[in-house]
């Protein structure tokens, strides 16, 4: 701060803490005092100076007159003319003495104010001038035709100058007491102007300090420093009240803030509540749709099943007359049986590739699994002499069962869809770009492109009875590779075969031992002819 | 099989709950001619009981086989079998398992389990009846 550079007043220990009205009073006073004392001083010297040089000339003259007075006198040696000569400086009340000497330094005549005798100094010839204790004292020679016939001595008594300096100092001193008893009295005025306003300033922080409200301003009382000082303190208040205003907004608006996130984390707390319920009862709602559709597929097989069975019984063991109609009869309760049974069949699937956890998934050799659905699918394989080809596949962390159904599925449609020719199918697989992409291509009947997204949804069928089917073998697929995070589509033109690719994510290769895992490039494109004579199949289990 | 050989019928224990199979059943081992003394429980509380020897079953001989439906009231199947591999007397009681069910998870369960055979229940009537030669032919050795 510039205050703290500027040069500090030293004050004695006593004055600094006493009241400024009193410090001004003090300094109006010693200033006052002061000047007086100088000037009066002053004046009794300066006086006392002149005065002294008033009395030198003065006496330098009564001097030259006596002596040149004296003259016949002492040419005469008449002492009654020189003492009447002398006689005459009576009119001198501070002339103390005077003496005529002879030439040859005896008393001529002498004067003596007091009256007294033989007070007369040796006679001194020399014309001089001096101060003495006793007084002024002045030697002459008496001259005549510029020749020395004797000498003056005068002595003057200068308590007159002490006598001027007494009536000086006491004017003096009663002037200094009256001027500051006048001073006083002023400044007991003047120092309101100065004292008053700082007295209201101090009282202006002492009430902020105490009260803490930025609202309180000091009243100026002048435009002098003082008011400079109000101006300041009153700006400094403002600003200090503004910035506190703003720091009391910003603190209502960080508290509303706060409080309104702790509202908006209460309210998505309450809906995360919600949600988590929501979502255990869409997972229970979707569980329970599960089971029903499971449990009702399952269930509603065995009915079908005692139909079928007890109707071919009642036809077997109750041959009719004309059998011919009731056999007919029996056959179309049969084969309606068996399409029901069939569309169970295949929703129980369909319901199945949902059900159960993929934590529990084990390595599946997929060539494995292909063996196993070509064995599932070996009589429409003969009977359509299909050539189904295949290169070698991956081992993938999968449920097996689900793989069954997706190579089940496709192989199964890419028979039932063929052409006049003779069908052939080609498996294949590529790894690419952190993907596993499988196809399955067929020189079938092929698709319209207008109906590649449709096959894929459940029920949906091209065909009419003419080609069995339960239109629920694509959706089971897209099922499949959904449940697996991968993607199914189709490539076709109508007459110009399909191929079904499907892609799955890389992170379902498995390590098997003894097979190679998701293959490398260099096996790629090794067809093998898988339609003639799989390897004989295992039991299911149990059956050994 | 010189157990059964000893014997005059070979005794099977059928635990069934559908009248249907169980007349069907009947006619598929008649169909056979495979004479033999067949016991119904119809539901897996009755068949644990049996097993188990307790009340009216006190002391009754193990049959030469035991034909399980999986899916029968009160106890299931599996308890079925898990009952009689625990018991000291149908511990080496042969098991055929003749389920209206072909999925993977009942063949997964039944693993641990030795079962003579797994049988899904056949849509179709002489397929039915069938299994009443491959029985005799079980029990034939």
């Amino acid at each position: 701060m510039t205050l703290a550079l500027m040069t500090r007043p030293t004050l004695p220990r006593s004055m600094r803490d006493v009241p400024i009205r009193r410090k001004l009073l003090a300094i109006t006073m010693v200033t006052t005092a002061a000047a007086l004392l100088v000037a009066g001083a002053g004046i009794v010297l300066t006086d006392s100076y002149l005065f002294r040089g008033y009395l030198e000339r003065d006496l330098a003259a009564l001097g030259r007159i006596t002596a040149d007075n004296s003259t016949a006198a002492l040419k005469f040696e008449d002492p009654a003319a020189a003492s009447e000569i002398l006689h005459a400086l009576r009119a001198r009340p501070h002339l103390r003495t005077a003496c005529i000497y002879r030439p040859n330094g005896t008393v001529l005549a002498e004067y003596e104010r007091t009256g007294l005798k033989d007070s007369c100094p040796p006679a001194d010839a020399r014309d001089r001038m001096r101060f003495t204790d006793t007084g002024l004292t002045l030697t002459r020679p008496v001259l005549l035709q510029d020749r020395p016939i004797g000498s003056l001595t005068i002595l003057y008594d200068l308590s007159e100058i002490g006598e001027r300096m007494r009536l000086y100092s006491g004017a003096v001193l009663l002037v200094f007491f009256a001027s500051s008893l006048i001073a006083f009295l002023i400044s007991a005025r003047l120092r309101g102007l100065i004292a008053t306003p700082l007295a209201q300033l101090v009282q202006a922080t002492t009430e902020v300090s105490e009260t803490g409200d930025y609202g309180i301003r000091a009243h100026k009382f002048s435009g002098d420093e003082l008011g400079v000082l109000v101006d300041a303190f009153n700006q400094m208040l403002a600003s200090i009240q503004s910035r506190d205003r703003e720091l009391m907004q910003a603190l209502m608006s960080r508290e509303d803030a706060l409080r309104e996130s702790r509202e908006a984390r209460d309210q998505l707390a309450g809906l995360n509540v919600d949600l988590a319920q929501s979502n255990e009862k869409l997972a229970r709602s979707n569980e329970d749709l599960e089971r029903f559709a499971f449990v009702a597929s399952h269930d509603l097989q065995e009915p079908l099943r005692m139909i079928t069975l007890f109707s071919q019984l009642l036809v077997r063991t109750y041959s009719v007359p004309a059998g011919e109609d009731a056999a007919g009869y029996v056959r179309n309760i049969v084969a309606s049986a068996r399409r029901m049974r069939d569309l169970l069949s295949d929703l129980l699937a369909y319901t199945d590739i949902g059900a159960g956890s993929l934590d529990s998934a084990q390595p599946v050799d997929l060539n494995g699994t292909l063996d196993h659905v070509l064995e599932n699918l070996k009589v429409s394989i003969q009977e359509s002499g299909a050539v189904i080809t295949s290169e070698s596949l991956p081992a993938l962390r999968v449920h097996e069962g689900h793989f069954i159904s997706l190579f089940q599925n496709l192989l199964a449609n890419a028979i039932k869809y063929r052409s006049e020719r003779t069908p052939e199918i080609q498996i294949s697989f590529t790894r690419s770009d952190g993907m596993l992409k499988f196809s399955v291509r067929d020189n079938g009947i092929g698709i319209d492109p207008e109906y590649h997204a449709r096959i894929f949804v459940a029920f949906k069928r091209l065909h009419g009875q003419n080609i069995a089917g339960t239109g629920i073998g694509l959706a089971i697929c897209q099922r499949v590779v959904d449940r697996y995070r991968g993607r199914i589509w189709v490539e076709s033109q109508a007459g110009h075969g399909a191929t079904f690719i499907f892609t799955l994510p890389e992170e379902l290769c498995a390590p098997l031992s003894g097979t190679s895992l998701c293959l490398a490039q260099e096996r790629m494109g090794e067809f093998h002819d898988r339609s003639t004579g799989p390897k004989e199949t295992a039991d299911p289990p149990g059956g050994g | 099989m010189t157990e059964v050989l000893g014997r005059k019928k070979p005794r099977i224990l059928l635990v069934e709950d559908n009248p249907g199979d169980v007349e069907l059943l009947r006619l598929a081992l008649k169909t056979a001619g495979f004479d033999c003394e067949l016991t119904v429980v119809g539901d897996g509380g009755e068949a644990i009981a049996m097993i188990r020897r307790q009340g009216k079953y006190a002391g009754l001989a193990p049959p030469d086989l035991a034909i399980l439906d999986l899916n029968v009231p009160k106890n299931d199947g599996i308890e079925i079998i898990a009952s009689m591999r625990a018991s000291e007397v149908f511990r080496d009681t042969q098991v055929v398992v003749l389920s209206s069910s072909s999925s993977p998870r009942d063949y997964a369960r039944l693993e641990r389990f030795n079962i003579a055979r797994y049988i899904t229940k056949p849509p179709d009537l002489d397929e039915f009846l069938n299994i009443g030669s491959q029985l005799k032919s079980l029990m034939a050795g």
